[in-house]
């Protein structure tokens, strides 16, 4: 139980922010954009550029800071490691640069998740992954397995976490013993799991085939619409793919006169 | 000698064809699509647990190959969906770790289980495992310039930081094709039930 409160993910909250509002086709839309400029980046002035983006987009998830600095609490180690080693080599542009990237990633992932539910980032997802299915990509399996996987995340996360502590109190007795024998009951403890695990699937997927499942077969609560809120987001994205351009056109001429 | 060549040169587990051709079914697409999906949470839960509690998460985050392995036996579509599927859910639970799944722990799990499906034997499918792991760190150390092996390791290309690499890859992935023999092993029951 206690990993559970370590994780950001599945916690949506309803902030009643911009965010909240929109239909996750254009969140998924607007973070794809965002992400992949802030991965291609590689100048200064774009960092502060997308960093001014990174902000807003907080203020408008009005997401509380205590909860994004425990998101991002577990990164620490990762940003320092990443920076003395560039600033090692002597690399001063990639010692500020790439652990800017990296806050940037975590903080649009926990905003984008933290404003979404699972379900409704599932049917965005599907949404937006149709056209694959013209290169016969199975889209509403791979849907379907998302919104699982989604769902059984914290009871997995129970489940082994109860496991460990029935493991540690079996196993009491043995402490001291030698790195076989640790090595041996942490095998044994990952054969439970998987065994546990298996056996779940098992029992779904029965469910499942008795009530006659078909992908795609699938009865909506909620249909995903537009509004002026999302036409307003793929704007914004564009923007910034504008924006970027011209960023990069000026760079360019400064480099190379 | 011949020790040696019944060691590296028999196959690894024989449940593996076995759990491939029974999860190959129709009767089995539901079970196979719900197994891979687990599969692939359990994945990312492990990768997660890196980023999450430091110190004892280093040494379950590795484990995160494991599922992957297994989702591959089944069949290499279903490995790659796991693979796939591990990585979108990575971005939501700790995207830190993003970085690091698809190069080593992910990649390691994909070129263990298609060459235990295809190439059988042990002395290939530590082979493949190890050129798979040592391409996705070198891939992460000198294309990404991610310090993957620590400050200590430069990302300047040498000689000598690749053949180590290559060392390491190689230890890793034996022991990854005996762990996965273990758990194929004990597991083959609850899978072929």
């Amino acid at each position: 139980m206690q990993w559970l409160k370590l994780l950001s993910f599945g916690s949506s909250m309803n902030t009643r922010s911009f965010l909240q509002d929109l239909d996750p086709r254009s969140k998924l839309i607007f973070t794809a954009t965002y992400l992949s400029l802030v991965t291609i980046s590689n100048d200064l002035v774009s960092v502060v550029f997308y960093a001014i983006v990174g902000l807003s987009l907080i203020l408008a998830a009005r997401l509380p800071l205590a909860y994004l600095w425990n998101g991002l609490l577990g990164l620490i180690p990762l940003l320092l490691t990443l920076f003395c080693f560039h600033m090692l080599l002597g690399d001063l542009k990639n010692a500020i640069l790439l652990p800017c990237k990296l806050i940037f990633i975590i903080t649009t992932a926990i905003a984008l998740s933290a404003t979404t539910p699972p379900t409704k980032l599932a049917d965005g997802l599907e949404a937006i992954l149709r056209p694959l299915t013209l290169v016969r990509f199975p889209v509403q399996n791979f849907v379907c397995m998302i919104s699982v996987a989604f769902r059984f995340i914290p009871l997995f996360i129970d489940e082994t976490d109860a496991m460990m502590k029935s493991h540690k109190l079996k196993h009491a007795r043995y402490k001291g013993e030698g790195l076989r024998t640790t090595t041996q009951s942490l095998l044994q403890l990952l054969v439970a799991l998987f065994v546990a695990v298996l056996r779940r699937a098992n029992q779904l997927a029965l469910a499942m085939d008795a009530r006659c499942y078909l992908p795609g077969n699938k009865i909506r609560a909620r249909r995903l619409q537009y509004s002026w809120r999302d036409g307003i987001t793929i704007l914004l994205a564009l923007a910034l793919l504008l924006i970027h351009m011209l960023l990069k056109g000026e760079v360019f001429e400064r480099w190379i006169p | 000698m011949d020790s040696m060549k019944n060691y590296w040169l028999k196959p690894v587990s024989a449940e593996v064809s076995e759990i491939h051709t029974r999860f190959g079914a129709a009767q089995f697409a539901t079970r196979k699509m719900i197994t891979v999906a687990f599969l692939a949470a359990l994945s990312a839960i492990f990768q997660s647990m890196g980023g999450l509690l430091p110190g004892i998460g280093y040494l379950i985050s590795p484990l995160a190959t494991a599922p992957i392995v297994l989702c591959t036996i089944l069949s290499v579509g279903s490995g790659l969906t796991a693979y796939l599927l591990a990585m979108l859910l990575l971005f939501f639970i700790q995207p830190s770790e993003l970085i690091v799944f698809p190069f080593t722990t992910g990649l390691l799990g994909l070129g263990i289980g298609g060459s235990l499906l295809y190439l059988k034997l042990r002395l290939p499918a530590v082979i493949a495992g190890s050129f798979s792991l040592w391409a996705g760190i070198l891939l992460l150390l000198y294309v990404f310039r991610f310090p993957v092996l620590g400050p200590a390791v430069s990302s300047t290309v040498s000689l000598s930081t690749i053949s180590l690499v290559y060392v390491f890859s190689l230890f890793y992935s034996w022991l990854w094709v005996e762990i996965s023999r273990y758990l194929i092993t004990k597991i083959s029951r609850g899978l072929l039930e």
